[in-house]
């Protein structure tokens, strides 16, 4: 705008120089004529020189005003049009004949701005083709998702809505719009889908979704914000185009309100059931006993009645275990349970901090995989580890992994006072973290048919314990037979012999410990240590349901490979273990004074002798072997091997608790049962005449050997 | 001197078929109905074996467990528990609060029988007396031995 008169003005002085310049020069042609010019001359020098200076200036002015209107002006309009077609888009009218007289630069100009013109016309049609195209792509998708029936809602990584179904909108149960970018954590529940959210990028981020069974999707359970519906909803983790980063999540939820109240209805009200229906039947039959041993002995009818009030209950024991576990088997199909590395779930304890205490915490041990319900377990734990950071005034934790018998351990141990079953019970009522859903630690136990405890944890450690159901990978058995283990002689049977009162006593009213072990490998001697001991009680001829003993060992040695073909067992299932030294001991007060049975007991009774030496334990109850007893009953000749003492008394072993410590020790204690039946029908009443006939038979063999 | 055996079970007919049950294999047989029965039982004289019902009224079996293995007194008594729900997780939680044997219900009387004669040779400083305990107040039978 200030070029205006900028130019002009110029322009302007420009011509008024070649004017005053031209006058000045006259004037001063003028001036030097005058000097030697008579003075009545003057008048007309002045006159030449008027009438030489004003044509002159008017000249200058006419063509000056010319120039103006030509090529001045027409420059000034010409670049307010570039400007206006630059700036604004304008097409401007640009007069044709303005700028005739610079020509060149006036078309020029005028092409420029029809060209840029046109470019900004084209992009204009291409941006509006472009919206237009993806418009109607969204359209589609909007169509596709009004088909569906679940509700469906997708997201970016920081949770705000990118699209969602009208379905979604009904099942979330949200008034007016969800509005597009809001954050779908302000709509329901949001640790669920933090917590799912989290699972499946460390999933891809570890390139485990190739090999999970389920891939990029996890399941998820939310509350409506109302919290009056719970929905379950399956989370897919979406990538960009590359596949190389995650993007965001579509989740597809469906209404499960009424179907996990009526579960958790019908859960409850058959464990109630369940549970009631035990003592009832508890109290009938313990009834019925003491009635039954008033009347008096040696009546047939009334041993079979007293047979009654034994085998019934058992047998009703059984069905309600069924029953127990369908209701279970019913109840978590409908909660999202997933296979979850424990240290996973111990690592999103330690990063939880939900109420932003410092505390320091470590996690040690190994690793298993558990069944449950991530989000809710790994906020229990949260919640337990805060109120004990109060109660035992600490700050230091440590969270592992153990394993029991079934079972697997997830324990928080810290220094110092436990905290009592009734304080727990209160600080489990609590409701958990909001934004979960009105469950309290309890429900979530419930849940998990689990429970928590405090115990001492050993060296100073005081450990709270939360045990829960161990995905069990086994490694494939090969059904191939398998040679028998090495028989040992060198066993001295009659060392116990003749110190102990049962010696005389009938073998079926003993009490015997039928034990197993599974070792490393067949060479005590040379390094092979146990791996595991199951045994199982005897007690008047009749094999004890309840009572059963069966441990992992750590054998602190590597597991030959050949050796986990055998029995399954490989070094990751036995790391967590107690040692031989811890778990000796259980099993000596197991056995207490039982006479001890195994099968081939010369091979075990050696590995035990060398661990009880360590654990300070002796085993110097009598042992029977049951190879010894069949050899006397059935010769030496046939076969001996608990397979086929199993087949002749038609006792069935199911393939996968075969070489298994716990099954082997159910089989060899069972054949021992009908042994000890016919053993008694061949006059072989009594322990000493079973030791005897034992010794028999480990002569002969002895004699065969040195052949 | 009889082998005592204090019995704490809910439920008048739990603790009183056990009374009888233990009584006729020779035992004597002691029951009360709440903690503060259990511990006047205890501190009253000595029992051999205890026999403890997880489902016993005023607290809970479990909780009088712990406490019991707090103190010292009652630190090393036999304790079997009874318990309803067939679980390893009750079984596992009964052993690590200090339970000596574990019995699911519905039991054979003779296994419970064997269980308490072998806890009760165990070598023990004191005869403990055992306890039954019954929730509907009854404390009609109390013997002492």
């Amino acid at each position: 705008m200030g070029e205006k008169p900028g130019l002009r003005l110029r322009i302007f002085l420009f011509f008024g120089l070649i004017a005053t310049g031209s006058v000045a020069a006259m004037m001063a042609a003028v001036l030097v004529a005058a000097r030697h010019a008579p003075p009545e001359t003057i008048p007309d020098l002045v006159l030449a020189f008027a009438v030489a200076a004003f044509p002159t200036v008017a000249l200058t002015l006419w063509v000056w005003l010319k120039f103006d209107e030509t090529v001045a002006r027409p420059i000034l309009t010409l670049a307010a049009e570039i400007q206006a077609a630059l700036h604004a888009g304008a097409r401007g009218a640009l007069a044709p004949e303005t700028g005739r007289f610079i020509e060149p630069l006036a078309s020029t100009a005028r092409a420029v701005i029809d060209t840029l013109a046109a470019h900004r016309e084209r992009t204009d049609e291409a941006v509006a083709a472009a919206v237009a195209d993806a418009a109607r792509q969204r359209g589609r998708l909007e169509a596709v998702l009004r088909d569906i029936e679940e509700g469906v809602v997708i997201c970016n990584l920081d949770h705000r809505i990118r699209l969602y179904n009208r379905h979604a909108l009904q099942i979330l149960h949200v008034s007016g719009d969800l509005g597009l970018g809001r954050s779908l954590l302000s709509v329901v529940s949001p640790q669920p889908i933090r917590h799912s959210l989290q699972r499946l990028v460390r999933r891809f981020e570890s390139g485990r979704h190739v090999d999970h069974p389920d891939g990029l999707t996890a399941l998820v359970i939310v509350t409506t914000l109302d919290r009056r519906r719970q929905l379950r909803g399956r989370m897919v983790l979406t990538l960009e185009q590359e596949g190389t980063k995650a993007a965001g999540y579509i989740i597809s939820f469906g209404d499960v309100t009424n179907e996990l109240s009526a579960g958790v209805w019908r859960d409850r009200l058959l464990h109630e059931a369940t549970e009631d229906m035990r003592q009832r039947v508890s109290n009938l039959a313990l009834a019925g006993e003491v009635l039954i041993g008033r009347l008096p002995p040696g009546d047939r009818r009334t041993d079979a009645l007293r047979h009654v009030f034994v085998e019934e209950p058992a047998a009703l024991g059984l069905r309600l275990d069924q029953l127990d576990g369908a209701a279970s088997d019913l109840l978590a199909s409908a909660w999202p349970m997933a296979n979850v590395l424990s240290t996973s779930l111990l690592t999103m304890v330690r990063e939880r901090r939900s109420e932003g205490r410092d505390l320091d915490v470590e996690i040690e041990g190994g690793s298993l995989w558990l069944h449950c319900d991530g989000a809710t377990v790994v906020d229990l734990l949260d919640r337990m580890m805060n109120r004990i950071a109060i109660y035992a005034r600490t700050p230091t934790f440590r969270l592992g992994t153990g394993r029991g018998e079934r079972l697997a351990f997830l324990d928080i141990k810290w220094r110092g006072d436990g905290v009592p079953l009734d304080v727990l019970t209160v600080w489990l009522e609590e409701r958990l973290d909001d934004a979960l859903g009105p469950i309290t630690g309890a429900d979530v136990l419930k849940r998990h048919h689990s429970d928590v405890w405090c115990q001492e944890g050993g060296d100073g450690w005081t450990v709270l314990r939360m045990p829960l159901a161990i995905v069990e990978t086994r490694e494939g058995r090969p059904i191939a037979q398998l040679p028998e283990r090495p028989e040992f002689y060198d066993f001295d049977l009659s060392a116990a012999v003749d110190r102990l009162a049962i010696v005389d006593a009938p073998l079926k009213a003993l009490t015997l410990v039928v034990f197993d072990t599974e070792t490393t490998g067949l060479e005590p001697s040379r390094g092979d240590e146990i791996i595991q001991i199951a045994g199982v009680r005897i007690v008047n001829g009749r094999l004890l349901r309840g009572e059963v003993f069966d441990s992992y060992v750590d054998p602190g040695r590597r597991i030959p490979s050949a050796s986990t073909k055998v029995h399954g067992i490989s070094d990751d299932m036995v790391s967590g273990a107690d040692s031989i030294e811890r778990v000796l001991p259980r099993f000596h007060a197991f056995v207490g004074d039982a006479v001890l049975v195994a099968h081939n007991a010369a091979f075990d009774m050696k590995f035990l002798s060398r661990g009880a030496g360590t654990a300070g334990v002796a085993f110097d109850t009598p042992v029977l072997d049951t190879v010894l007893l069949a050899a006397h009953l059935f010769g030496a000749t046939t076969s001996l091997t608990l397979d086929s003492l199993a087949e002749r008394f038609q006792i069935v072993i199911p393939t996968e608790d075969r070489h298994t410590a716990l099954g082997d020790s159910i089989a060899t204690a069972l054949v021992l049962i009908r042994l000890i039946d016919m053993l008694d029908a061949a006059g072989v009443t009594t322990l000493r005449d079973a030791l005897a006939v034992s010794e028999r038979q480990v002569s002969i063999r002895r004699a065969q050997k040195a052949y | 001197m009889q082998d005592t055996v204090l019995v704490a079970a809910g439920g008048s007919a739990t603790a009183l078929a056990m009374e009888f049950l233990l009584s006729d294999e020779g035992f004597t047989v002691y029951r009360a109905e709440d903690r503060d029965g259990v511990h006047g039982e205890l501190d009253a004289g000595a029992c051999r074996v205890m026999i403890l019902d997880a489902a016993f009224p005023d607290g809970g079996g479990f909780p009088l467990l712990e406490a019991l293995r707090c103190d010292p007194a009652t630190k090393r008594l036999p304790v079997v528990m009874l318990i309803a729900r067939c679980g390893y997780v009750e079984t596992e939680k009964a052993r690590a609060l200090g339970a000596d044997a574990v019995v699911e219900k519905p039991f054979a009387g003779p296994d419970l029988v064997d269980i308490v004669r072998r806890l009760a040779r165990r070598p023990q400083a004191r005869t403990p007396r055992v306890l039954e305990l019954a929730d509907d107040g009854r404390h009609a039978m109390m013997h002492h031995g």
